[in-house]
């Protein structure tokens, strides 16, 4: 799938240097190969739209608004790792007072 | 031995005192029967709503009613305090998305086969994390 929209980003006439093609490439090699699966999702997603709008299949305007949605998805899975990590420090907190403070201490 | 169980006992007292100031530092997240059952019953009123974009007429009273109980779902959330502020986020983050999609389906018409499933995904993703991360207050990974 990744040739064709390589191609596509490679001949886009980029007289201003704004378009960082082989940073855009690894970034979604990199995402692809990530060990988390959320990430990897994403990375599978921004190449399929990438291949989809190389063949023209979607518009600009689509395009952006997937790339907008992964951004926003991102922002909600750093959310929910946010509330994980709590939860696991609170549950911690709570083995804590049951196995030590509760049972350790209560023995030695 | 005698410095061994020094060395112990101020390791356990510092563990401690990291457990409690853990639960001082960050309020204990709270699952919410109500929130787990608005969440999983919006998802699929908002992908069937979404499969009506892909018809020739917008239905505007369900865009209406799909707002409606996105708002009431972030209202319940913030009366909740600051205990469930990832949800409100979260939530925040849902309503921006459909704004940006009922946008997209009154400016540029309806949705062809490949832009439905790609916004479908998009959403219904956006729910499956807002689902988790309820879920995670009650049983943590």
């Amino acid at each position: 799938m990744g040739s064709g929209w390589h191609r596509f980003i490679d001949d886009l006439r980029d007289s201003g240097g704004q378009l960082a093609s082989e940073e855009l490439k690894g970034l979604v090699a990199g995402a692809k190969g990530d060990s988390d699966e959320f990430i990897r999702r994403q990375g599978e997603k921004l190449e399929l739209y990438l291949d989809q709008l190389a063949r023209g299949t979607i518009t600009k305007a689509q395009f952006e608004g997937y790339v907008l949605d992964i951004r926003d998805l991102t922002e909600m899975q750093s959310l929910k790792m946010s509330v994980s990590a709590r939860a696991r420090a609170q549950n911690f907190a709570k083995g804590i007072t049951a196995l030590v403070i509760n049972g350790l201490l209560t023995l030695i | 031995m005698k410095r061994f169980h020094s060395l112990a006992t101020i390791y356990l007292l510092s563990l401690l005192y990291l457990a409690g100031c853990t639960s001082v530092l960050w309020s204990p997240p709270s699952y919410d029967s109500a929130t787990y059952k608005s969440l999983t019953d919006m998802k699929p009123e908002v992908v069937v709503l979404y499969k009506t974009f892909a018809d020739e007429d917008l239905k505007l009273e369900k865009i209406e009613a799909v707002r409606l109980r996105l708002a009431q779902i972030y209202e319940y959330e913030k009366g909740k305090g600051e205990g469930g502020i990832e949800t409100i986020r979260q939530i925040e983050i849902i309503q921006r998305m459909f704004e940006r999609d009922v946008k997209d389906r009154m400016e540029n018409g309806r949705w062809n086969e490949v832009h439905l499933a790609n916004q479908r995904q998009n959403i219904t993703e956006a729910f499956d994390i807002a689902i988790r991360t309820e879920r995670l207050k009650w049983s943590p990974e």
